[in-house]
């Protein structure tokens, strides 16, 4: 290759050896920097290394006590899955009984079957076992959703073992179960070893399982170190219809709130205003729905300063890091209508600041709010 | 003869007992809540025969949803094999070629374990990351969109339905690639270096010896990723419900998603049940698909 073509070669790599090191590294600067770095110009180095951040996400965030649940739950999984697999790879691949090829293939089969279709079920086994929201009953559940490929690989595994060693086990007198675990099981460590890293990646990785089966009491002291990063970073605000939304901040002036239904692209219901005191030192305004039986898509009109309120969700309130406070009470929701959180996408519209009164527009942008004005 | 049945007894109910109670009793009692209207608060349910699947095929979320894994089975596999396939030829033949043959790039070991970085975060740390690289002020991509002068180009990606689903492709080809560039480079590095310069002192191009020579000899390798990859697309849940949550407005919506909101939101267990059952046939017609695609070639061959 010439050099042009080399250099050009190495243009590409460089390229997309940035694209996959930049956020990670973004990520890692993120976290020395304040709340007011990261709210700004995100190429903005950190001042000073905040170790203290990281200290806060040990002490506040808890992230120590959800690291060690995932290394608790991970390790007794696999631990278990590799005993458990092992013992059935071997017996399916040495031994021949009535019923093996319908064992074999009752495991193998589980690789074929997509775990959202056991979601619903499965998580009303966990429940009457009395293990939902608990560790070992994810750990069992790991382990049990491990064992299809488990076993497919290691019966193949122990199939290509040879059997001249077992055979000679045997004439020196060597039992079923030492043959097991002295002869064939360290013979067979590549393999473990192999599959082990596999079923270390599909249980470190699992996201579904946990969010399902970690419900219900106790799932807060059980929450792990991936389910939890995910409810630290900022949330939209849950607000549902008929939510009263109290705006403390001064700044922010009689929010009309009006938002209309939207069913299959056609707009048909409106959400109007139905109760809003300009006068009043803490400013509310109810919505609820117009006709009822809502059932459609739906677009909100927010006001502009809410979009920026959603860094950071203590338990209900919202709190802007300009320590704008919007608390937002789930007052009696109006029968008929389903409870919905206020998504991307969503158009919220307000009416302007206290003097003009005028009416403005702004759609809800993911996460993060942007104004449309 | 005893002791042998004793040891295969010992050694074979452990594993089924564990097995049968969390994984098969869930999958056979999936398609038996499919058929009624359960919302799993009582115990007294109805059987309503296939209504719940009637009313899946006039759901128009579940079918938008739907569409969505389709578009993510046709891109995914493509855009993340094709980029592997790029990068990895790069990587293994894009250095110097003397008399002593074709060499890889210099600093191939260094790309490799980079582009390997993504596969090392669990799929929950990606999800949130690129959430923020995102977000329409603070994110790192309209910050450098607005650095460059581009500013016309900074849009809220993830809150405008045009873009959404586009978003969560890119960020699933970003964690996938790096696996497939190291797959395939090792793959390779088992093709004979000689059949490259051959092909070199005979004027073919770097292009024509990628699509001639690279990938009809990596073709059993590319069916391998392409089956992994046709897993994640049909999954696509961490992913999805970590950025986007399915919006704006259903625009970036899969059908894992749909299930369980439709199961753990709505509490519609029978309903999302027969979704579940469909998402496995779903499977199953890919899995068959794949089969028969793959039997034809082995036949031609």
């Amino acid at each position: 290759v010439s050099r042009p073509g080399r250099l050009c070669s190495h243009v590409f790599l460089v390229v997309w050896a940035l694209l996959t090191t930049l956020p990670l590294v973004w990520a890692v600067l993120g976290s020395f920097k304040s709340d007011d770095e990261i709210l700004t110009d995100p190429w903005r180095l950190p001042a000073r290394l905040r170790w203290e951040n990281w200290a806060r996400a040990w002490n506040e965030a808890h992230i120590g006590r959800y690291f060690l649940n995932s290394a608790i739950v991970v390790t007794g999984a696999l631990t278990l899955t590799m005993l458990l697999g092992a013992m059935a790879g071997y017996v399916l691949a040495r031994y021949r009984f009535r019923g093996h090829r319908v064992v074999y293939f009752a495991f193998a089969g589980g690789m074929m079957f997509p775990v959202f279709l056991a979601l619903v079920p499965l998580f009303f086994v966990v429940r009457n076992l009395g293990l939902l929201g608990t560790l070992p009953g994810l750990t069992l559940v790991y382990a049990a959703y491990s064992l299809p490929f488990t076993v497919f690989f290691l019966t193949a595994f122990f199939r290509t073992l040879p059997s001249s060693v077992a055979e000679a086990a045997m004439v020196d007198g060597c039992g079923h179960f030492a043959l097991f675990f002295r002869v064939m099981l360290p013979m067979a460590r590549p393999g473990l070893v192999s599959v082990g890293i596999f079923n270390f990646l599909f249980q470190w990785n699992q996201y579904v399982l946990p969010i399902v089966l970690l419900q219900g009491a106790g799932a807060e002291l059980c929450g792990l170190v991936d389910r939890k990063l995910n409810q630290l970073s900022p949330q939209p605000p849950a607000a549902h219809f008929g939510d009263e939304i109290e705006v403390v901040d001064e700044a922010v002036v009689p929010a009309i709130f009006e938002a209309e239904a939207e069913r299959d692209h056609n707009i048909a219901d409106r959400l109007v205003v139905q109760h809003h005191e300009p006068g009043a030192s803490k400013r509310t305004a109810v919505c609820e729905h117009h006709h009822g039986g809502f059932t459609g898509r739906i677009e909100w009109r927010v006001i502009p300063a809410v979009e920026r309120l959603c860094h950071g969700n203590e338990g209900g309130r919202l709190r802007h890091p300009d320590r704008n406070v919007f608390a937002i009470h789930g007052r009696g929701r109006p029968s008929n209508t389903t409870p919905r959180q206020l998504r991307c996408g969503d158009v919220v519209c307000y009416a302007g600041k206290r003097k003009t009164r005028r009416m403005r527009r702004a759609r809800v942008r993911s996460s993060q709010y942007q104004p449309l004005t | 003869v005893r002791g042998k049945r004793l040891f295969i007894a010992v050694f074979l109910l452990p594993p089924l007992l564990l097995y049968g109670v969390f994984v098969v009793s869930p999958y056979a009692q999936a398609f038996q809540i499919a058929g009624t209207d359960w919302r799993g608060l009582s115990p007294e349910f109805e059987f309503v025969g296939a209504d719940n699947f009637r009313r899946l095929l006039g759901d128009g979320y579940f079918w938008n949803a739907l569409r969505h894994n389709g578009v993510l089975l046709l891109l995914l596999p493509v855009a993340t094999i094709l980029l592997g396939l790029f990068l990895a030829s790069m990587i293994s033949v894009g250095g110097r070629a003397d008399r002593a043959g074709v060499h890889g790039v210099r600093g191939a070991g260094v790309y490799r374990v980079v582009y390997f970085f993504p596969q090392v975060l669990s799929v929950a740390i990606i999800g949130v990351l690129w959430k923020e690289m995102y977000a329409p002020h603070t994110g790192l991509i309209n910050g450098t969109l607005r650095a460059v002068g581009l500013d016309g180009l900074a849009r809220p990606w993830l809150g405008d339905p045009r873009f959404a689903f586009w978003c969560v492709l890119v960020v699933l080809v970003w964690a996938n690639v790096g696996f497939y560039v190291v797959l395939f480079g090792a793959a390779m590095q088992s093709i004979p270096r000689d059949i490259y310069e051959a092909a070199l002192l005979d004027g073919a191009s770097r292009a024509t010896t990628l699509v001639r020579i690279t990938v009809p000899l990596l073709w059993d390798t590319i069916q391998v990723a392409w089956v992994y990859l046709a897993i994640i697309a049909i999954d696509g849940f961490a992913v999805v419900q970590i950025i986007t949550d399915g919006g704006p407005s259903y625009s970036s919506d899969v059908v894992g998603l749909r299930l369980y909101r439709t199961a753990f939101g709505d509490a519609q267990f029978g309903y999302a049940s027969a979704i579940g059952v469909a998402m496995f046939f779903l499977t199953l017609s890919v899995a068959v698909l794949f089969l028969r695609a793959t039997h034809r070639d082995r036949v031609e061959r």
